[in-house]
């Protein structure tokens, strides 16, 4: 999955999407069968109009980006139908997984113990943090 | 020393490169020199408000650009091998740098162009168009698709060219020579977004291309800009010549499918996904539905037109 540009001052999945892509992605994790562009762009009109050309578009940057998979139909005149490739907690881990990653590739020393400070904060999140040293300490002996 | 010179050379020179004065060949008052800037002007003023005319015009300027290059190289050969006389000597020294620089500047240019030309002609146009465009794949197109492109091919007159499904979600199309001839394809996202006529529309718009015989006006344009690669004005005039093209191939697209209204629709639909996301690549040797909407510096370097510019041209009927 290739999540190039991030957006640090958007929420939710704005964060690692542009607004539409965001829309769409949920739409698909809401369904739980493959959608063509054109019954995508219908669902997505309820709430927000938008052209075909649009969500056709929208679906094969984020198919570019390996978020969704697509199948080529023939029947009917070409088309493809779209699925997702992720599930909705994947596509959060991934996301995470690149933003810690590359802070601790960048600014190590900095961004562990902004976390350590931030984490200590609570008892719960005290308690994740023993847990997690605990097994950094069994990982080094071993 | 030219008297010397057989008579046929002596005319030619005349004709090519001026009358011969003290000081060499005055190129400006060549006789092709001032038939191709009378026919530019008289071009420029009879076809003001059509897009044919305006890209002739512009294609004249450039060959006349082009031409003058050519004619620096020879006049200022001469002036170097022949030395004529002691005032152009004089000439010659006091100008040396900007001569030098001049005259070296149009030697790499025309070279470059013959390079260029030899590679697009000889190398990219031969090459299968997997190689072409690698981060693609194409398809066989299904054969409504060919009943549709052969219909228009017929019409307008020109060898039908191969069709091809391209595996892309982006509706866009294009044309382009390769191994295989002139190819056209289609992605499956134009096919899956608009409507059958607003499908033949822009196949009508490439098949255009074809019709009005831009793969070799483009051609001239890219290699008579290689060639005058010193002079800003042919950075401004090429991507004029491109755009004048675009607007052409609609007009012809309109009357391909007998107006204008499905390729106005089609290409509404298509501005209204640009806005968001899309910029299919462009390529050396293409001709492309549509590119990039982003302009800048007032889209005076895009080869493409705007969407919004196509838009009002069609509406506006100029042809």
């Amino acid at each position: 999955m290739k999540l190039q540009v991030l957006h640090p001052t958007n929420r939710d999945l704005r964060f690692a999407l542009g607004d539409l892509e965001a829309i769409v992605l949920q739409r698909l994790w809401e369904t739980d069968k493959s959608l063509s562009v054109k019954e995508f762009q219908r669902k997505i009109s309820r709430s927000r109009p938008v052209a075909v050309t649009t969500v056709a578009t929208i679906l094969d940057r984020l198919y570019r980006k390996g978020i969704v998979a697509r199948q080529l139909i023939k029947e009917g005149g070409p088309h493809y139908v779209y699925s997702a490739r992720v599930t909705e907690d994947q596509f959060k881990h991934v996301v995470v997984h690149n933003v810690m990653g590359a802070l601790l590739r960048g600014f190590n020393d900095v961004t562990v113990a902004y976390l350590t400070d931030r984490m200590a904060d609570g008892p719960e999140d005290r308690k994740v943090i023993s847990k997690y040293l605990k097994r950094l300490k069994d990982k080094a002996k071993e | 020393m030219i008297e010397h010179f057989p008579r046929l050379f002596i005319i030619l020179a005349w004709v090519f490169l001026g009358p011969v004065t003290a000081h060499g060949f005055a190129g400006l008052l060549s006789p092709l020199m001032i038939i191709l800037t009378l026919f530019s002007l008289i071009l420029a003023v009879s076809f003001k408000r059509s897009f044919q005319g305006r890209s002739i015009t512009l294609l004249c300027v450039l060959a006349l650009m082009f031409y003058q290059s050519l004619q620096l190289i020879v006049i200022g050969l001469h002036i170097e091998l022949m030395h004529p006389d002691p005032v152009s000597e004089g000439i010659r020294h006091f100008f040396s740098i900007f001569f030098d620089i001049n005259l070296g500047l149009a030697i790499t240019g025309v070279v470059a162009a013959f390079a260029v030309a030899t590679y697009v002609e000889f190398g990219k146009s031969r090459m299968p168009l997997t190689r072409l465009f690698p981060q693609y794949q194409f398809l066989e197109a299904p054969p409504y698709l060919q009943r549709i492109v052969k219909k228009l091919a017929v019409t307008a007159g020109v060898q039908m060219p191969h069709v091809s499904l391209l595996d892309s979600g982006i509706p866009w199309a294009f044309i382009t020579r390769s191994k295989q001839g002139f190819v056209l394809a289609v992605s499956v996202g134009l096919l899956e977004s608009l409507r059958p006529a607003e499908v033949e529309a822009c196949l009508a718009h490439e098949i255009s291309h074809l019709k009005n015989k831009d793969f070799a006006l483009r051609f001239f344009a890219t290699m008579a800009k290689v060639g005058l690669f010193a002079r800003p004005l042919s950075y401004l005039i090429e991507p004029a010549v491109y755009r004048s093209r675009e607007h052409l191939a609609d007009s012809t697209a309109s009357k391909l499918v007998g107006g204008s209204n499905a390729l106005v629709s089609a290409l509404s639909k298509i501005r209204e996904a640009h806005y968001e996301v899309a910029t299919p690549p462009a390529s050396v040797g293409m001709a492309c539905l549509f590119h990039s909407s982003k302009q800048r510096w007032f889209g005076v370097f895009d080869k493409q037109p705007s969407l919004d510019a196509r838009i009002k041209a069609l509406r506006e009927g100029t042809t």
